[in-house]
């Protein structure tokens, strides 16, 4: 609990706080340097080149945060570092890694074949690592900013695709809105808190507090946008849909584990004291995702609509540990963040790696037959969709048991019901998938287009999904360790 | 010596390990397709085999008379929650492990011929089940058991669903979602008792004593999910669903075995972790345990699916199962547990049966059969065991079992005794009728079509399974012997 300490001891000034900040200006730096070499150096296979020199900048930077022996706050209290902040920049950083690596070969047929992905990338993960570490709710808001302009602009990036354009205008669009929320929250925790800072906030004397309540609801509304929660969930479908898989995937991991990070932050560092005021609204936001998710991909037909469907339900299961307000909550969290990024990872990386008449494929019904075609990845798909469905001894069970433990352990009895029976609708859907691959006729269209990432990439995360039992306690220990 | 070996983990783990080894086989030479599945199947039945073998030493080395669990083996998994890998068994969980690992080799071999496609798929599927079924009678740690229980409905969910019958889709996903409905439940009241022990360790559970309070909402989320699969009025629709579609070693794997999942589970958990919440819902058991036993009785006669015939017959069978297990004295256990093998025997055979007579016409309609035992008179002996089996005639096991229950629920209450035992009636008049209509049956289209008496194939089949089923109708202490000891811990629990 290395928070709690006095804020005078960690204090680190001057060129002690750049040290802090060591790995976030290597990536900027970096950024700039891509650019140039962009436009000087790279000239033939542009793409490949810059996104092999960005995929070394993630792993540099990962190392650098890894092996960042300096602690405390930073900046004028503005930043704050400690094991949890680390922790979830590393797995914002491996979920980029595996985004660009899985992209780089996946350019052209995903019609993104422009090396600005690569510098837009690294531009929302600057922007993510300051958000995970920022004190301040100025910090807070600038790094959202930072993080979410480039997405906007990614989601667009197939040019020529009108689902494409729908959908970077609507993020876009909603985003501002979200972001708008933000700020006002924020306007409205300064007027009646005094302060944006972290350590500031002064919730001593006003329990009662209207405006700060207002304030803390617009909060939570941005960030609920941001994570897609419902009710604040109705971009995520279209955007999904719309924008080019490996973005689809971006913003399925990446974002919403910043936006976690930073609502763990909030909830349990910042309004702890007034958690009273937080927790129905929470509850609120968890029981409507479970039902939206669960039923709103009931009867969708593209694949990347019902991953947006799913990914709610699985924002409700998350906000399930978040309610519970505990320890064990959080670590659940944590290790449910862990699982579900290689979840998303290995299911994209199928996605990737199968396409239709030149076009990456999009339906539902064009994963038919696949167990025919090939099995080794309707197998991979197969072993996803129950895990995600929540059956042991698959990883996906295991992120559920954890967070069902922090529930109960709480006594919320109810809570945890209506969790389960919803992971029992929301089973549904996965099974259909299986059906199609294994059940139906077979689609002689699809053919694979498997490169050496995207098999590293299912083969690991089906490794981390099957044996997730042999590395639990490994995960543990990590958790503990860098627990809030 | 052999008591040191992980015997119990090798025997859980060795299909799965076959399974792999099949994964291994590659199917890119088009050419030798033939040889390939000859292979592949060859494989997982010497692998199924090699189980039944080392279970059989298990048996060698078991010793009736000790009490308590034997070839225990115990290591951390989680700590911090106090999950251990823990196995061992006792007399009860022994017969259904011999059960498991002697039907599979036999659904293996039945499958044989009749399996077309996708035959490497189909034999992982067995394979995985087995070691999933297998892990679930030895694991002694809540966690662990929860974890294999539900984990078998990832295979048997495949199975129904690629090799099934036409309207296979449906029964799958009716099989797995009320299935996995009943057992998350469960996973609650576990959670539950994790955070209130500590532990999920059967040995530290039986020792604590939970309040009245706590353990009737504990017994009731237990309930839930054992009653969806044992399975009890009015659980139990999802049952002929899945038994109609399901391809015969799934019907048979579903019957002989799967079914005894609930009723392993209040054994081994319910009663002994939560005895007077059991006492206390005794009543309720009975009821719907009679309800079951009348009204699936009646509802078999109605049926011309001789398919659908024999699964609600074994919902009346499961209910006597019930009613034996919650009559908590020594006859009453007894019996439920020999039935549960018997009907293990008994209901995998006649759906062997079933499929011997479907591979020949085509159909499951009871009036399209007849006169077989002239055309089939080697199957119409066998066919005739297995019937008399389920009816209880004295001399077949499936006597002792429900005599045992009779005499058992008699001491709890009469007035059950009486409704149950009119099942007895009941059931001979649908059996028979059965078998009247298949072996004596008038001149109809089977008639006319020219069908085969079983090859030798099909009668190694049936043979091990009649021996078996007159073996423990005259000396049913074979078994018995083994369930004093378990038996008498539970009892004591309810003096």
């Amino acid at each position: 609990m290395s928070r709690n300490l006095t804020k005078d001891n960690y204090n680190l000034d001057g060129i002690d706080g750049f040290l802090v900040g060591i790995p976030e200006f290597f990536l900027f730096c970096a950024i700039l340097l891509l650019i140039t070499l962009n436009i000087y150096y790279f000239k033939s296979k542009q793409f490949k080149n810059s996104s092999k020199f960005s995929i070394f900048v993630i792993f540099i930077t990962a190392i650098l945060v890894l092996f960042n022996p300096y602690h405390g706050f930073a900046f004028n209290d503005l930043v704050f570092i400690d094991q949890f902040n680390k922790f979830m920049k590393c797995l914002i950083l491996l979920s980029i890694f595996f985004i660009l690596i899985m992209t780089k070969n996946k350019s052209e047929i995903e019609g993104i074949n422009y090396p600005e992905f690569n510098v837009l990338v690294l531009l929302s993960t600057c922007g993510m690592m300051i958000a995970a570490s920022s004190n301040s709710l100025m910090t807070l808001y600038l790094a959202i900013e930072l993080q979410s302009l480039p997405i906007y602009v990614l989601c667009a990036l197939r040019k020529n695709n009108l689902k494409s354009s729908e959908s970077g205008l609507k993020y876009f669009v909603l985003g501002a809105l979200s972001s708008g929320f933000l700020l006002f929250g924020i306007s409205l925790i300064y007027g009646f808190a005094g302060s944006v800072n972290y350590n500031d906030i002064n919730l001593n004397d006003i329990s009662s507090n209207l405006g700060l309540n207002f304030g803390l609801v617009f909060l939570i509304s941005g960030i609920a946008f941001k994570i897609s929660a419902a009710p604040f969930h109705m971009w995520a479908p279209d955007v999904y849909e719309g924008s080019p898989s490996p973005i689809t995937l971006l913003i399925a991991s990446a974002p919403k584990i910043t936006a976690i990070t930073v609502l763990m932050i909030l909830t349990f560092k910042v309004f702890k004291k007034i958690n009273y005021h937080w927790d129905d609204l929470l509850i609120v936001l968890c029981i409507t995702s479970m039902i939206v998710g669960s039923i709103g991909a009931i009867i969708q037909s593209n694949i990347k609509r019902l991953l947006a469907y799913s990914s709610i339900a699985h924002i409700g299961f998350i906000l399930l540990g978040l309610v519970s307000f505990s320890k064990s909550g959080l670590s659940a969290v944590m290790l449910y963040l862990i699982i579900y990024l290689f979840l998303l990872i290995g299911v994209f990386s199928i996605i990737l790696s199968l396409k239709k008449e030149d076009q990456p494929i999009e339906a539902l019904s064009d994963l038919k037959g696949l167990s025919v075609n090939f099995p080794h990845l309707s197998i991979s798909l197969l072993i996803f969709m129950f895990s995600m469905a929540g059956i042991p001894p698959l990883s996906g069970f295991f992120g559920k048991w954890f967070v069902f433990f922090a529930v109960v352990e709480k006594g919320f009895y109810s809570l945890a019901v209506i969790g389960v029976i919803f992971s029992v609708i929301s089973a549904f859907y996965y099974l259909k998938i299986i059906k199609i691959m294994y059940f139906e006729g077979s689609e002689d269209q699809v053919v694979l287009d498997q490169t050496l990432e995207l098999k590293f990439s299912m083969y690991l995360s089906l490794i981390i999904t099957c044996f997730i039992f042999l590395f639990l306690p490994f995960f543990q220990g990590l958790i503990t360790k860098s627990l809030l | 010596m052999i008591s040191n070996w992980p015997i119990l983990s090798i025997i859980s783990f060795l299909p799965l390990c076959g399974a792999l080894f099949i994964l291994l086989i590659s199917n890119r030479d088009t050419k030798e397709v033939q040889n390939l599945n000859s292979n592949i199947k060859v494989v997982a039945l010497w692998t199924s085999l090699m189980t039944f073998i080392i279970s059989l030493i298990l048996l060698l080395n078991f010793d009736y008379n000790v009490d308590g669990f034997q070839f225990v083996e115990k290591s951390d998994w989680i700590p911090e929650f106090g999950i251990v890998y823990f196995l061992g068994i006792d007399g009860i969980s022994l017969p259904f492990i011999l059960l498991t690992t002697f039907l599979i080799p036999i659904c293996i071999i039945s499958s044989w011929n009749s399996i077309q496609q996708r035959i490497k798929e189909f034999m992982i599927c067995f394979l995985f089940l087995e070691t999933f079924i297998l892990g679930m009678f030895c694991s002694l740690d809540l966690v662990v058991f929860y974890i294999f229980f539900e984990a078998v409905l990832i295979p048997m969910f495949i199975i129904i669903g690629i090799w099934g019958g036409s309207n296979r889709i449906y029964a799958a996903f009716k099989f797995f979602l009320y299935t996995l409905l009943g057992s998350v439940l469960m996973l609650i009241g576990i959670v539950y008792i994790l955070k209130t022990v500590g532990s999920s360790d059967l040995s530290v559970l039986t020792d604590f004593n939970f309040k009245f309070q706590v353990q009737f909402w504990l017994f009731l989320a237990f309930l839930f999910s054992f009653a969806v699969k044992v399975p009890m009025w009015p659980f139990h629709t999802w049952l002929p669903d899945a038994h109609v579609e399901a391809p015969t070693s799934g019907s048979v794997i579903l019957a002989g075995i799967l079914l005894k999942m609930g009723g392993y589970g209040f054994l081994r958990f319910s009663l002994p972790l939560f005895p007077e919440a059991s006492l206390y819902f005794q009543p309720l058991i009975f009821s719907i345990s009679c309800i079951a036993i009348i009204y699936t009785s009646l509802v078999a006669f109605a049926q011309t699916d001789i398919k659908k015939l024999i699964a609600y017959s074994s919902v009346a069978h499961m209910g006597f199962v019930t009613i034996g297990i919650f009559s908590f004295n020594k006859q009453g256990l007894d019996g439920a547990i020999f039935q549960m093998i018997s009907h293990g025997l008994i209901s995998s055979a006649l759906f062997l049966a079933i499929g011997v007579m479907y591979e020949r016409l085509h159909t499951r309609d009871i009036n399209m059969f007849g006169n077989f035992a002239t055309k089939m008179p080697k199957f119409s002996v066998f066919l005739m065991i297995f019937t008399l089996g389920s009816v209880a005639l004295p001399g077949t096991s499936g006597f002792v079992g429900e005599i045992l229950v009779l005499a058992g629920v008699w001491k709890a209450s009469p007035i059950v005794m009486i409704l149950a035992g009119s099942s007895l009636v009941l059931g001979a008049i649908y059996m028979l009728r059965f078998y009247k209509k298949i072996a004596f049956g008038d001149f109809n289209s089977a008639n006319s079509i020219d069908v085969k008496d079983i090859n030798f194939r099909e009668f190694m089949l049936f043979l091990p399974l009649s021996f078996f089923i007159i073996l423990y109708g005259f000396f049913p202490n074979l078994i018995l012997t083994y369930f004093h000891q378990p038996n008498s811990f539970i009892i004591g629990l309810f003096n």
